[in-house]
């Protein structure tokens, strides 16, 4: 059999290892075949691909960030600020992150970089961050440990305006730089140098351009390109990048028009509408983001996300039987983590099947190994031993909860509370103030404070 | 994730190191009612199944039977792919064609009824085949050219050359334009056209017409390269894992499904998009039928799911068991629309989907009875759990004395030193060793120990870690002058934390003093010199040669003993002739601070049999020069910050210019960069330029911060001999902080200034009217020396005042003095039970709720405090 028929079955196959392993066989004989040169740098780039749209993470606010529009924005018009109007239900308000963003039901990509006290330490450095997140970093090097015998491709030594005319290379090749050797600079070059050449009439350059663009925080270039892009040829992808990016500009209401506009091409779009969802969750409107994912669940009934925000929707709106059944839905499809077993129980809990809530969370806490996560599952038992009536049990399990998570402020406002009412106020002072420091947005801290000040 | 699963029914397996590939299955019906399932490894070798050839009486679906294989042949040549079709011209019959890497060849299937129950007989039998001056990719069948009962091949070669067989006769080449790698190809019939993919990743659709046209016979046609005009293209921008055609026979309609490596496409025979979808899952294969004239697609992921959309609605989903490199549909007799699936090892399966779903089930719990003596132990294991992060118990961590024993020995012998250091002249080129020793009672889980000397003295090795510490163990380390500047002490502080085997975090330190010859050199005692201090003792004075007797040689004065210092001062402690006092005085006060602290401890360390021995201090307390050495210091420290912003502000601007410059790169009319590179130099050199002034300032900053730290330190120390009570002794200890550290948002005059504020509103107030002020809680920067001035002297004054009333007192009443200070001393306990620098943690509210509570014991102590007015009044 051919080696190039071999080599390019195996690289159908997804066994790039082997595929690379004869195409070195290949060029070692022929250095100057393109194709093998060609098949060995996607199936190089093909091996470390992560998809950028799910795995982006948002770098965090710049110090010489110009394109913030404005820095006071009108309510509603904005994801950074932290809404006021928390609407309250009998279950008690939503909770919320640490950045004051609403708790969603599934992790998303770029939310789990919010932590507190993360961006704060880099400000004084004059040097701003760029996107060239720590991903693609270390793809690089990844990629270097694997190979024996030096890098495949010189970076430095290629002929960038040479390649970028060769039709049928330049986009491999821009891949290869971009995912491969995380190179975003020569990929921005030979990406500049293709739209060129091609004169700008193709579009995936334009989004190639885009995603260089956004990696070097030039947000508003990207735009552009995009912006562009879409008017020669409509795509799902060169929607969703766009809508990214005017989140990241922090201009909700223009990425939802986006989202609306897309939706017009593509209508029932899943990835659009999971956009749209997110979106109109984060600007606090639960009732536009529930129809959204009810949407996509008859598109797509197999999608996780909007299972379990549809359950989270009812189970803040004092629905926890029609949550509950959400959740068995995502139980019975394999999902197996402590996150649900915890959702379970509360459910269990709040809709008096008090027989299963325990096992739920006894499995809640088998499963769990995050500290985070076993935090979140203490506190939440320590409100079915209050519903049980017994503090003592309920304040053994918020320490608990302190135990594995320090600074859990709502544990801390919760056990101030259980200790006021059983007689020990400076302590519980104490535990309000700790609370307030750990997390100033929460608003029981303070008015509990308040209370107690003038008592 | 699924609800549901795959249901195989009949499966079959390959033999060992048999591989296949997306074009390895074939099914057809060859001629018959129902499909055959055709399957050719890359090693050569062909089966043909028929599954469920016989069915079973009771209508169940039987398993794989020996005779369902109807042909296997092993050829000596890898199969790249099979094809059917009418191949075999004036003839209507289906032919398998059969594509080797370098011959195509076109077989018939020939089936003998058996005569006996034994079956059938089958085999193949070869009708012609065809050279390839290639090698072959991949083929595809179709009637080309609408031609009417017959169908054509054409065989893709793998550098992009299409190779065009009518039947038995070979017709045309011809070469691709812009080709690279072979993509999956696919006809149109109702175009009568060829749609791949091309290498820039665009489809592009060709016409037969135009293809046969633009070939060519008589040249290679990989050299002459006839441009071939797509009819024509897509651009996809992602390269695709497979494409096929769908014929919707009902509605006339060609449908172009293309799978992506992210997303599915369905194209219309015109190229324009009927609809995409997103995939957010890597798919490897698929396949697609019309049903009721919606397009069906099934997908296979990577994660052995395989997914039915209708449209972009996804409508089913279930879960594999193996992860196949290729799906079929087949109509077998006893079940329309099996799914055939394929894996790259050869198994091969018949499979429908079930309606029952498969729910996932959890492993079950173990904990089904309740065992109440492991639960209480559990209870009391999360309780220990709570306990110890807690550390609530105070009783577990007393006797840390007793586990463990820190012995410090000073060598007194001095060494030459060997280290590096930054003296300028290295006269005083000596070091001394220290010894420390652990000796721990139990064994210990990790140990760091910190050794700590106050610059300019240097410790080297500064500290310690140990793991599992069970046996003695002792460390050299040596100290050394690093700069030759004055010292403000030579205490030696070492600090060891532990974490004992229970997982108890435990503190011990030790302070010692280093020999002063370390530091000092013998000098000629001087009669006068300008800063004098005045230190009176309650004994007899002791003759300097017995204290200091390291610098006791022979025609030593009894009276007056001389020092050196570095920096290159001198200093002298002379015995007064007649009173109890010892006068010290030197050049600078900054010598004075070591000097003091010298005579204090060794004067301690002779009297130390007599308890009641006291050194005291009298005179007022040199707050001009303090001031001064702090003034000097707020200087220097303003200019570094105002480098420091400089160098800030110039970098933020060469960032800016790289910025500007990037976008100037990007122009697209691109105009001149020198300006911009001039700015850019500029700033460069402006920001060395800054940077080196910047160094050249810490270098006076660090200077300063020792000359301040000196000062503070005899100040300490002479307002320890003022005996103004230990509770205010330490609030003042806490207060001037000897170790001068200037953080980037908060200096030494920002803190002590908040500190001052604080005694004087607390400790030290005039009245109780100040008391009740609320005291600072926030640190505010210092701007304005004089404020700092004022407070500072404040303080001295107030100090001084306290130390005279005192004394008045005990030369009044020795007896009631010690009465007279408890009102004080109980209000001031009530703030000194914690050390300053704690407070101002603490919150206002604490604040507003302490001076509730202290207004309410003011009146309690209000006789007391009027008494105390009275007996002064007596005075």
């Amino acid at each position: 059999m051919d080696p190039m028929y071999l080599a390019l079955s195996l690289f159908r196959r997804r066994h790039y290892d082997k595929c690379i392993d004869i195409c070195t066989s290949i060029l070692d004989k022929q250095p100057l075949d393109q194709a093998a040169w060609c098949l060995k740098m996607r199936a190089l780039t093909q091996r470390v691909y992560v998809d950028d749209l799910e795995s982006e993470e948002s770098p965090q606010d710049d110090v010489l960030d110009e394109n913030v529009v404005a820095s006071a924005p009108r309510p509603g018009t904005s994801l950074k600020s932290t809404s006021t109007a928390v609407p309250f239900t009998a279950l008690g308000a939503r909770p919320r992150t640490a950045t004051g963003r609403p708790i969603s039901g599934v992790v998303r990509p770029g939310t789990q970089t919010g932590r507190p006290g993360s961006a704060l330490d880099r400000l004084k450095t004059s040097r701003g961050t760029t996107a060239q997140s720590a991903r693609a970093i270390r793809l690089g090097t990844a990629a270097m440990l694997t190979q024996k015998d030096g890098p495949f491709i010189q970076v430095s030594r290629l002929n960038l305006a040479k390649y970028a005319k060769i039709k049928t290379l330049n986009k491999p090749l821009f891949e290869y730089l971009f995912y491969h050797e995380g190179d975003i600079r020569n990929a921005m070059e030979l990406a500049v140098l293709a739209t060129q050449h091609c004169e700008f009439k193709d579009w995936y350059w334009k989004i190639q351009l885009a995603k260089c663009y956004s990696a070097l925080n030039l947000i508003r270039d990207a735009e552009q390109q995009i912006r562009s892009a879409l008017k020669q040829h409509p795509h799902i992808e060169s929607y969703i990048r766009l809508i990214r990016i005017y989140i990241r500009l922090d201009q909700p209401l223009s990425a939802i028009s986006l989202c609306k506009q897309g939706l017009e091409v593509f209508p029932n779009d899943v990835s659009i509408m999971t956009e749209l969802a997110r979106l109109t969750e984060a600007l606090n409107e639960p009732q536009s983001s529930v129809k959204y994912y009810r949407s996509i669940v008859i598109e797509d009934a197999m999608n996780t996300e909007a299972i379990a925000c549809i359950g989270m929707y009812h189970f803040y709106n004092n629905q926890p039987e029609l949550a509950l059944r959400y959740y068995r839905r995502v139980l019975s499809m394999g999902a197996h983590s402590p996150e649900l077993y915890n959702n379970l129980g509360l459910c269990c809990l709040y809709s008096q099947q008090l027989d299963l809530t325990l096992a739920c969370f006894q499995r809640a806490l088998d499963l769990a190994t995050d500290p985070l996560i076993k935090a979140d599952v203490w506190y939440n038992l320590s409100y079915v031993a209050i519903a049980a009536g017994d503090i003592g049990l309920a304040i053994q399990c918020l320490n608990l909860c302190l135990v594995a998570d320090p600074t859990h402020a709502s544990a801390f406002n919760n056990l101030a509370v259980l200790h006021h009412r059983s007689g020990k106020p400076h302590l519980a002072k104490a535990y309000f103030t700790s609370a307030r420091e750990h997390q100033p947005e929460l608003p029981e801290p303070g008015i509990n404070l308040e209370v107690l000040q003038d008592a | 994730m699924s609800l549901f699963k795959l249901r195989h029914f009949w499966s079959t397996t390959s033999e060992d190191d048999e591989y296949f590939d997306q074009n390895s299955l074939l099914v057809t019906k060859l001629n018959s009612d129902f499909d055959y399932i055709v399957t050719a490894s890359q090693s050569g070798v062909l089966r043909i199944f028929n599954p469920l050839s016989e069915n079973t009486d009771d209508g169940q679906l039987g398993e794989y039977h020996p005779n369902d294989v109807v042909v296997e042949r092993i050829f000596d040549l890898p199969i790249l792919q099979i094809g059917s079709g009418r191949l075999v011209s004036g003839n209507q019959v289906t032919h398998l064609a059969i594509l080797h890497p370098l011959l195509l060849s076109v077989y018939t299937l020939i089936i003998k009824a058996g005569k006996t129950s034994h079956g059938n007989q089958s085999y193949l039998e070869l009708v012609y085949e065809h050279k390839l001056r290639r090698s072959a990719y991949n083929l595809v069948i179709g009637p080309f050219g609408s031609s009417q009962n017959r169908d054509f091949i054409c065989v893709q070669s793998l550098d992009g050359l299409l190779t065009f067989f009518e039947q038995e006769s070979q017709v045309s080449y011809v070469a691709l334009t812009d080709f690279l790698m072979p993509c999956p190809i696919s006809y149109i019939a109702k175009t009568d056209s060829f749609v791949t993919c091309s290498s820039d990743w665009h489809i592009v659709c060709y016409k037969y017409k135009s293809l046969s046209e633009a070939s060519d016979e008589s040249v290679d046609p990989i050299y002459s390269k006839p441009k071939v005009v797509p009819d024509w293209t897509y651009n996809l921008g992602e390269s695709i894992i497979d494409l096929t055609v769908i014929n919707d026979i009902i509605n006339k309609e060609a449908w172009l499904t293309i799978l992506g490596e992210k997303n599915l496409y369905s194209l219309n025979h015109r190229g324009s998009l009927r609809f995409m979808k997103r995939l957010d899952y890597p798919p490897v294969c698929f396949r697609c039928y019309i049903l009721d004239s919606y397009l069906f697609t099934l997908i296979v992921s990577e994660i052995n799911m395989l997914l039915i959309y209708q449209g972009t609605t996804l409508k089913w989903s279930a879960h594999l068991d193996f992860l196949p490199v290729t799906i079929h549909r087949a109509f077998l007799k006893p079940m329309k629309g099996t799914l055939v699936l394929l894996s790259e090892e050869g198994r091969l399966e018949c499979a429908y989907l079930g309606t029952e779903p498969c729910l996932f089930v959890a492993p079950p719990l173990n904990v089904q009875e309740l065992d109440y003596e492991k639960l209480e132990k559990e209870l009391l294991e999360l309780e220990d759990v709570i306990r110890t992060t807690n550390n609530n118990d105070v009783a577990v961590q007393t006797n840390i004395e007793k586990e463990l024993q820190l012995n410090l020995t000073v060598n007194e012998s001095i060494e030459i030193c060997v280290y590096e250091h930054n003296m300028k002249n290295a006269a005083n080129n000596y070091m001394c060793c220290v010894t420390i020793d652990i000796v721990p009672q139990v064994s210990i889980q990790e140990a760091q120990l910190a050794l700590l000397v106050q610059r300019p003295l240097k410790i080297v090795p500064n500290s310690m870690f140990y793991s599992n510490l069970s046996e003695k163990t002792s460390i050299t380390c040596y100290v050394f002058p690093d700069e030759s500047t004055e010292v403000p002490t030579l205490a030696l502080e070492v600090k060891l934390s532990v974490i004992s085997s229970l997982g108890v975090p435990r503190a011990l330190s030790r302070t010692t003093f280093l020999p002063m010859s370390l530091i000092m050199e013998p000098s000629i005692p001087e009669k006068e010199n300008t800063h004098k201090i005045t230190l009176s003792t309650s004994e007899a004075p002791i003759a300097l040669p017995t204290l200091f007797s390291e610098y006791t040689h022979e025609g030593t004065s009894a009276n007056s003993i001389a020092f050196k210092s570095p920096a290159g001062k001198t200093g002298t402690i002379l015995l007064g002739k007649s009173s109890e006092r010892y006068r010290l005085q030197a050049e600078s006060l900054t010598t004075l601070s070591l000097l003091v602290e010298q005579l204090v401890s060794r004067l301690k360390k002779y009297y130390s049999q007599n308890e009641t021995y006291r050194v005291s201090f009298s005179s007022s307390l040199p707050a001009g020069e303090i001031f001064e050495y702090s003034q000097k210091h707020f200087l220097v420290k303003q200019e570094v910050n105002s480098l420091q912003n400089k160098i800030s502000q110039l970098s933020s601007q060469y960032r800016l210019i790289q910025k500007r410059l990037i976008a100037k790169y990007r122009a697209k009319n691109p105009s001149s960069l020198k300006s911009l590179e001039l700015l850019l130099d500029d700033t460069y050199t402006d920001i060395l330029e800054a940077t080196e002034q910047l160094e050249n300032e810490m270098d006076n900053l660090s200077k300063a911060q020792i000359d301040l730290s000196c000062v503070v330190h005899l100040v300490k120390q002479l307002i320890g001999m003022m005996e103004i009570g230990s509770g205010l002794m330490e609030m003042i200890n806490s207060t001037f902080c000897t170790r001068v550290y200037d953080l980037e948002t908060q200096s030494w005059e920002d803190v002590t200034d908040t500190s001052l504020c604080y005694l004087l509103r607390t400790a030290l107030a005039k009245t109780d009217k100040d008391k009740l002020r609320v005291a600072h809680t926030s640190f505010e920067e210092v701007k304005d020396m004089s404020k700092f001035e004022k407070h500072l002297s404040q303080v001295f004054e107030r100090i001084q005042k306290k130390q005279s009333l005192k004394e008045e007192d005990e030369t009044e009443d020795d007896v009631p003095a010690n009465e007279n200070t408890n009102p004080d001393t109980s209000k001031e306990d009530f703030h000194l039970d914690k050390p300053i620098g704690s407070q101002f943690g603490v919150s206002s509210t604490r604040l507003l709720s302490a001076r509730k509570s202290l207004s309410r014991r003011r009146h309690k102590n209000g006789t007391d405090t009027d008494e105390a007015v009275t007996t002064v009044a007596k005075v």
